[in-house]
């Protein structure tokens, strides 16, 4: 058993790896196709009452449909032949479920003079590990605090809840008959607003993940972060990531944001990672960094360096992309600390970069010292004596003879090279409020 | 040589003129006159001094043999009758035994007889006061300078000085430029109408200054101008006691080129500025003519003040009647190179960082 188990752990982790690096490309092939999903509710203890087990299994129904994978919920008060609960789970969805399914176990562990504990585990695989191995820990978290407070029905029926929140926030609300003659479409993805988390006073920092790229704990550090970044360089901070921005270019979807949690006349820079690239429709589409108030003095130059930093730490490692969003969205808050605020970073990166801002510097520095301290001085050494102007009687200026023949006149052109202009927005097209933008710019990655 | 004590009508004390009242005092009875009291009870020696002042003046050479030979240099205080030696160019000095005011009336007469006097209107005290005031805020300053520097001396003068009035007829020949650019795509274009340009102008100068001593620096003395015109009185010996003065020794011609020159660059200031619709003036003529010249001569109040610090001497010099100040003060070195390295730092922190910014 601890062979098999042994095996199970390398195969699971084996086929994360795969997943992980592939998950892009399985992503796009993925098509949505209207199946009807298999539910399994085991309750071999009764653990359940005959009720509670009715109104689960018909709970679990339309989980499944909403969350478009095969669903398995093992509730038991004895693990029997497993060493742990984690075999118990890996061994019912191999043999119940093919492809494309997640399994919960719910362990009640009850022994004499003692209050019950209570453990559950995910298992997951094919689609739905690639779309909820990241919530397994939140999933089962959320089971065994409901259990603990409210009793084993209400802990599952806790679990299809939360299960049936991230499956409408990847693939939207479940409609019966939404898909019966078509093919998954992802422009049918919804961005909800209770996705983003605010934080901050003065400052505020918003994240929104509508694309499950960062786990619970990388939002709540993030967030953090972002937060203490934004009381840093004085203005708000907002990331959002998602697959799909609607009907909204790019630009107006960035402003959008931005307005609705900083505010239209807010200090704010607002980065958008928009991970759907390789859909044809986003093709003239970029991620974007969005700007206004003071935001937009401090960063309008700095959006493409802002956009390297960001990019280095997205594709750094050689590792999948999507993994690298936690890193990609810190590595930004970086950078906007580092153009944010005055630093000795700040100089290095300058003096890397541009020596010649450093001789510009060097000779203007010296010029202007030695031409205020000479006139400093030769103030104390001597002064402008007055104009004898000061001794003209204005009584008797009198202008005697003034001529002013037109001779000729002409016109002459140079012409001047064009300062470097950074992408940028300014107007927002049909955004409401448009125009008060100041700046940003946009990269494709 | 003759010379002049104006003594108290009261007890016979000597009189000094009292510049924070503009009153004659006694500083042995603690009586005051008015100017008119003083000028009407000394009328009639007055008028005798007046009378040898029709004779020639000494000539610069016989000034210079006098000077060699000590005789004009030695005179007679009238208060103690004690025998003092002054240099050539001193009018009213005091003695240096009684501390009498004493007026060199010999020293006035004839040519070297001003026209015009500005009385003193500030005190010694004021002066020293100024004189903080003017180093006070002074980064550059030696630490130690205003609690160490010793001041020695701090003297009333009547300097002599030329004042010349006269008419002046300024002509401007230039062509005159008007000068407008905008910039349109990736163009910047320059429209320019050119014009013949000629004014002229008449214009007055009033008692435009210089000083008549060669041992007086003319830029020193041009630093603490304007003096106040409206105060300027028919000049009376008594308005010296109590103060020293010099008789000029740059003559009327020589303080005339000073003058002039100083007429010239404010005259073309003048009429450039009646053509100033024009951005620029290219090719500019200018010619300045003077007609009737007049010149007076006058004695001004200074104030000179010596300070010694760490074995150097500074003068300083406070218009005796408006209280405007000036004078060399010394610069630390450390100080120099602290403000010199601050501004470097300051702007090489901005540059760099608008430079880099804008390079990258």
């Amino acid at each position: 058993m601890k062979k098999l188990g042994f095996k199970l752990l390398a195969g699971f982790l084996v086929a994360a790896l795969v997943f992980s690096v592939f998950m892009p490309v399985l992503n796009k092939a993925n098509a949505y196709a209207p199946d009807t999903y298999e539910i399994y509710l085991e309750d071999i203890d009764d653990v359940l009452t005959p009720e509670q087990w009715e109104s689960l299994y018909t709970l679990m129904r339309t989980t499944a449909d909403t969350a478009r994978c095969n669903l398995g919920i093992y509730v038991t008060n004895d693990l029997r032949d497993f060493d742990s609960i984690k075999d118990y789970a890996e061994d019912a969805l191999e043999n119940h479920f093919g492809d494309n399914a997640l399994v919960m176990v719910y362990y009640k562990q009850e022994r004499e003079g003692q209050s019950p504990k209570y453990y559950s585990t995910i298992a997951a695989i094919g689609n739905a590990k690639k779309i909820y191995g990241n919530h397994s820990l939140e999933l089962s978290t959320a089971v065994t605090s409901t259990a603990i407070a409210s009793g084993d029905a209400a802990a599952i029926k806790k679990f299809c809840e939360r299960l049936t929140e991230y499956g409408e926030k990847t693939y939207g609300s479940y409609n019966p008959n939404q898909y019966l003659n078509s093919s998954y479409d992802p422009d049918q993805y919804h961005n909800s607003d209770d996705r983003i988390l605010i934080k901050g006073d003065k400052y505020k920092a918003a994240l929104a993940d509508y694309d499950d790229c960062l786990t619970k704990t990388q939002e709540e550090f993030l967030l953090n972060y972002m937060e203490t970044t934004a009381r840093k360089v004085k203005c708000n901070v907002g990331i959002v990531i998602t697959r799909d921005i609607g009907n909204q270019t790019d630009v107006q979807y960035v402003e959008s944001f931005l307005d609705d949690n900083f505010g239209i006349t807010s200090n704010s820079v607002v980065l958008l990672l928009l991970n759907t690239h390789d859909n044809p429709k986003y093709t003239f589409y970029k991620d974007r960094i969005s700007l206004s108030g003071k935001a937009e003095g401090k960063f309008q130059r700095h959006v493409d360096d802002i956009f390297d930093e960001t990019y280095y730490a997205l594709d750094k490692n050689g590792a999948s992309v999507d993994t690298n969003f936690d890193s990609a969205c810190l590595a930004f808050c970086d950078s906007v600390r580092m153009y944010g605020s005055f630093s000795f970073s700040r100089f290095l990166l300058i003096f890397v970069h541009n020596p010649g801002a450093v001789l510009l510097a060097l000779v203007f520095g010296f010029m202007t010292s030695l031409i205020v301290t000479s006139a400093t001085v030769s103030k104390y050494k001597k002064k402008k004596p007055i104009s004898a102007a000061q001794y003209i009687d204005r009584r008797t200026v009198n202008v005697t003879f003034r001529r002013d023949d037109f001779i000729r006149e002409y016109t002459t052109s140079v012409r001047v090279s064009s300062g470097s202009h950074h992408g940028g927005h300014h107007g927002g097209g049909g955004h409401s409020g448009g125009g008060h933008h100041g700046g940003g710019g946009g990269r494709h990655r | 040589m003759d010379s002049i004590t104006y003594q108290c009508p009261n007890c016979n004390g000597a009189l000094e003129f009292d510049n924070a009242s503009g009153r004659f005092v006694c500083k042995f009875c603690d009586s005051t006159f008015s100017d008119y009291v003083i000028r009407n009870i000394f009328k009639t020696r007055d008028e005798s001094v007046n009378l040898d002042e029709n004779e020639p003046a000494l000539t610069e050479q016989q000034m210079a043999d006098e000077e060699f030979t000590g005789q004009s240099a030695l005179y007679m205080c009238p208060n103690c009758g004690a025998g003092v030696i002054c240099d050539s160019l001193t009018a009213s000095t005091r003695c240096h035994f009684c501390h009498t005011p004493v007026i060199l009336s010999g020293r006035l007469s004839g040519d070297f007889k001003p026209n015009l006097i500005i009385p003193f209107a500030t005190t010694k005290e004021q002066a020293e006061e100024n004189f903080r005031i003017y180093t006070k805020g002074k980064f550059l300053l030696p630490n130690g300078f205003i609690k160490n520097a010793r001041l020695y001396s701090v003297s009333p003068l009547y300097v002599p000085y030329w004042l010349k009035s006269g008419a002046t007829n300024v002509y401007l020949s230039a062509i005159g430029k008007q000068i407008h650019s905008w910039s349109s795509g990736d163009r910047h274009y320059t429209h320019t109408k050119e014009y013949q340009v000629e004014r002229r102008a008449d214009m007055a100068f009033v008692r435009v200054p210089c000083d008549g001593s060669r041992r007086i620096d003319d830029s020193l003395m041009e630093s603490i101008e304007p003096y106040d015109y409206t105060g300027i009185k028919t000049f009376s010996m008594s308005y010296l006691s109590g103060c020293a003065a010099e008789k000029y020794d740059v003559n009327k011609m020589e303080a005339a080129k000073r003058i002039d020159e100083r007429i010239r660059e404010a005259a073309e200031a003048e009429i450039r500025r009646m053509a100033d619709v024009y951005t620029r003036l290219d090719n500019a003529s200018i010619n300045v003519t003077y007609t009737n010249q007049q010149y007076v001569y006058a004695l001004m109040p200074v104030w000179f003040l010596n300070y010694n610090y760490k074995g150097k001497d500074y003068a300083f010099v406070m218009n005796g009647q408006t209280g405007t100040m000036f004078g060399e003060l010394p610069v630390s070195k450390f100080k120099g190179f602290l403000l010199s390295a601050g501004i470097f730092l300051a702007v090489f922190i901005i540059v760099f960082l608008m430079g880099g910014a804008c390079l990258q």
